[in-house]
């Protein structure tokens, strides 16, 4: 029981879920990076998905890396850190249950999920995906620590 | 009356001439003495002329008066020609001579008044009482207060008294009465002239008097309006110089002085104010400090040493105060008076414009009007003192007003720093409760500002991409039905263009057909289609939810000259339908 | 939070430590290209200019499409404007490149 208990406090830690939050923030800022530069490829990344209607490809191709990109920016800092998990979290299982459709249809393409080529959809991607979705789970329900906003707030307080 | 009585005593002697010789020497020697009695008035005289007369005219070796006032209980005797012892004791017999002689009990014996009765030596009731040479005594009164007693001794020529001689001795006797009672009323006249006299003078001095005390009223009405006069103009005042110089006015004034000063010494500012008038400015402005101290120490100790309570003031007649000390004027009256321990002064007074000395009143006066000064000064004093520490109070007032003001600005200014503070906190509470919160503002912000990012983006970069699908302006390609396609796959003049990605077209598609992939279109269209005939027919399939890309594909190629492109729209997925060739 | 943005920081370190190595090896690799083997069916001399800024051309005789170009490790992607991605290999001055569908094209490196 102890030791159950004391798994339990370790991994609900508050520091563990700032490691994942740097962890997870790396993960789309870098994703975003690409896709910022090289929109007309995500585009045609999200096309190969087949989940999206072709007229609302390309917007999303120009809005999706930048809410990656704030996102986890937001993440690092430590500020807005649940809403942002939150939108990361929503991505995350659309960008799985996209994966998991193509597969189910057997389609060939890259998950473009960081660049364009390189990686194409498997169920590894899948379980990577549902990973980092846990991750940011953790992070929405146990990151408390190196808030920057807090930190503003602690030293508001103590002025 | 008088004339009378000789007259008869004339017609009845009138015989011889001896007798009229006889007579008239006596008559002479009666007008004489008639003449001498009443030129005088001096009764002792009168007594010793008449005397005098009777014993030289008749003769007669002795003779006395006894005169006695019977109400002033004033006797004497007054005598010619008798022993001193026998003057002795008519003298000691006088009070039995006049119980013997003139009783109050036996009128009859007494003579009634202006009235004569001689009796001769042998009728004497008691002969022991007078000298033994007595032969005749005569007893007379003027009133019952006046009463007299003669007595004549022998003659010398004669043993007897004759008839004549009696009759002159009376005469003599009436003139002395009368002359005595003549003096009697001069004297009471002169008596009562003197009285009058006395009286008048009386009135005269109390006339005097009245004047004077006229006068004297005059003067105290004078002093009183002075001392009202001081009351008044002092009472308005509230500055010590001020009412230094009104009394200093106002004194000389009342007593017409040409010069005076005040100087009042105080120990504890150790500073001697001066006020003077009539006298030069030079000899006392400048005192120096040590001579006002000098001043101050010896005037307390002189205070001290006379027991010079507070309040009171003294006039400075010792010569030899000013022996060892500075003086400030040399002048004639001096006060020294003392407010309380540490404050006294000197006045002084010059002499009057008049030259007179002053009097006992004035001085009183003086001291008067000096001790009203002096309870003025206090007041004044007090007043300034009152004053000040007013001044001190207001402006302690306006410190403290100024102190409340700022305290009142800080505490505005804190309350408003802390309503700020709550206020921020409140925010920064919110926020922090917000923080922990997921909100839909912060999705909507987070979206609309990577929206807003990704759009201006994409603008301002070369390799951004049309946002709008541009077959929406784009005229409907030529398609090509499935099955009409299938006839022209068999018949093999068309050429099936597959325009998905590579891996699809990897994956599966029309037998025979080419990839052009959208993507690569320009390179594969260069490498492959290079010298492919714009004339040839070119069917183009290849769609999927997301992606036109048959009709981009057939667009490009539309706009690289080939003329003859349909599209077939239902894609790989009507051909798989319908079981139409396909390969991998 | 220090340690928040100290990853950040040393993460955006990193990211430019590399894009300036790769700026260095693209202009180490900028330059003309021609292909020297007869792979593909055409006889045709297909240039490639691979230009300093990033971007390139693909010719052939007179026709030419441009591109966007950066090196990834041994690689080299070439991004056309339609959105697809051609990779080819780096062997010093030789460039292996897989064109998809239409197969692969060495170049050889004509000139700076």
């Amino acid at each position: 029981m102890k030791v159950i208990r004391f798994i339990i406090k370790g991994l609900t830690h508050r520091y563990l879920a700032f490691i994942f939050r740097l962890y997870i923030a790396g993960i789309f800022i870098y994703a975003s990076m690409y896709k910022i530069n090289y929109t007309a490829e995500f585009a045609e990344t999200i096309a190969s998905y087949q989940i999206v209607p072709y007229w609302g490809v390309n917007i999303l191709a120009v809005v999706l890396p930048w809410t990656e990109l704030i996102c986890g920016i937001l993440l690092v800092a430590g500020i807005r850190v649940r809403s942002a998990t939150a939108i990361l979290c929503s991505l995350l299982f659309i960008f799985t249950l996209g994966i998991f459709i193509n597969l189910l249809r057997d389609s060939p393409i890259n998950c473009g999920c960081f660049h364009t080529i390189g990686e194409t959809i498997s169920w590894r991607t899948v379980v990577r995906d549902i990973i980092w979705l846990i991750m940011s789970i953790h992070i929405f329900f146990y990151d408390k620590a190196f808030h920057l906003e807090q930190k503003f707030s602690f030293t508001l307080k103590e002025i | 009356m008088r004339k009378a009585e000789p007259k008869n005593n004339i017609k009845r002697k009138m015989p011889t001439q001896h007798a009229i010789d006889r007579r008239s020497f006596h008559f002479k020697a009666l007008w004489d003495t008639r003449r001498e009695l009443i030129a005088h008035e001096d009764q002792g005289k009168i007594i010793d002329i008449y005397l005098l007369t009777a014993i030289g005219t008749l003769g007669i070796t002795s003779g006395f008066v006894c005169w006695i006032d019977k109400e002033a209980h004033n006797n004497h005797v007054t005598s010619r020609g008798l022993e001193p012892g026998d003057i002795k004791t008519i003298e000691e017999n006088i009070p039995k001579i006049i119980q013997l002689y003139f009783p109050e009990s036996l009128p009859q014996n007494r003579p009634p008044p202006m009235e004569a009765r001689l009796m001769t030596y042998e009728d004497l009731a008691d002969p022991s009482l007078f000298p033994h040479q007595t032969r005749i005594l005569i007893q007379w009164s003027i009133n019952n207060q006046y009463l007299g007693l003669t007595g004549f001794g022998e003659k010398i020529l004669a043993k007897t008294y004759d008839d004549e001689d009696l009759e002159l001795l009376r005469s003599l006797t009436y003139n002395l009465m009368f002359a005595m009672h003549h003096a009697l009323s001069t004297t009471i006249i002169r008596q009562l002239r003197l009285n009058l006299q006395q009286k008048n003078k009386d009135i005269e001095d109390a006339l005097k008097q009245t004047e004077r005390n006229k006068s004297d009223l005059d003067r105290r009405l004078f002093h009183l309006k002075s001392f009202y006069d001081i009351f008044h103009e002092l009472s308005g005042l509230k500055d010590t110089n001020r009412i230094m110089e009104t009394f200093l006015l106002l004194i000389m004034g009342t007593f017409s002085v040409g010069q005076s000063y005040i100087m009042l010494l105080d120990q504890e500012e150790k500073t001697a104010r001066m006020t003077c008038r009539g006298i030069e400015n030079e000899k006392h402005g400048k005192l120096s400090q040590d001579q006002i101290d000098n001043l101050i120490r010896h005037c307390l100790e002189y205070a001290k040493v006379n027991n010079l309570a507070p309040m009171n003031a003294r006039r400075l007649t010792d010569r030899n105060f000013w022996d060892n000390t500075f003086r400030p004027l040399e002048i004639k009256i001096e006060l020294l008076f003392v407010i309380n321990e540490s404050c006294l002064g000197l006045i002084g007074l010059g002499n009057k414009i008049t030259l007179q000395s002053f009097s006992e009143e004035e001085l009183e006066l003086l001291m008067t009007l000096v001790y009203n000064f002096m309870v003025f000064l206090e007041n004044t004093r007090s007043f300034e003192t009152i004053q000040r520490l007013n001044v001190d109070l207001e402006k302690r007032n306006i410190e403290l007003n100024k102190t409340i003001e700022n305290l009142t600005a800080s505490k505005h200014k804190v309350e408003v720093l802390e309503r700020a503070k709550v206020r921020v906190k409140s925010a920064i509470q919110k926020e922090m409760e917000k923080t922990r919160r997921m909100s839909v503002k912060d999705f909507l912000l987070i979206l609309s500002v990577s929206l807003l990012l990704g759009l201006v983006f994409n603008f301002s970069n070369p390799g951004g991409i049309t946002l709008i699908p541009q077959n929406w302006f784009r005229k409907t390609p030529a398609q090509i039905d499935v099955h009409w396609a299938k006839l022209k796959h068999d018949a093999g003049t068309a050429l099936f263009v597959d325009a998905r990605p590579v891996e699809f077209f990897r994956q599966s598609h029309i037998k025979g057909a080419v990839n052009l992939p959208l993507a690569l279109f320009d390179f594969v269209y260069m490498m492959n289609f290079g010298d492919l005939d714009t004339q040839r027919e070119i069917i183009v399939y290849g769609r999927n939810i997301s992606s036109r890309y048959d009709e981009e594909v057939l667009f490009k190629l539309v706009f690289r000259g080939h003329e003859n492109v349909k599209v077939l729209p239902g894609g790989l997925t009507a051909w798989k339908e319908n079981g139409y060739p396909l390969e991998s | 939070m220090v340690r928040a943005t100290s990853s950040l920081f040393m993460k955006v370190l990193i990211f430019s430590l590399l894009l300036t190595l790769s700026c260095e090896k693209e202009s180490r690799l900028a330059g003309k290209y021609a292909t020297v083997n007869d792979m593909t069916q055409r006889t045709a001399v297909v240039n490639l200019e691979l230009m300093a800024n990033g971007q390139g051309a693909w010719s052939i005789e007179e026709d030419n499409v441009s591109f966007k170009w950066e090196t990834r490790g041994e690689e080299i992607w070439l991004h056309t404007k339609s959105g697809g991605v051609i990779v080819g290999t780096i062997n010093g001055d030789i460039l292996t490149v897989n064109l998809p569908v239409v197969g692969v094209h060495r170049f050889n490196k004509v000139k700076k």
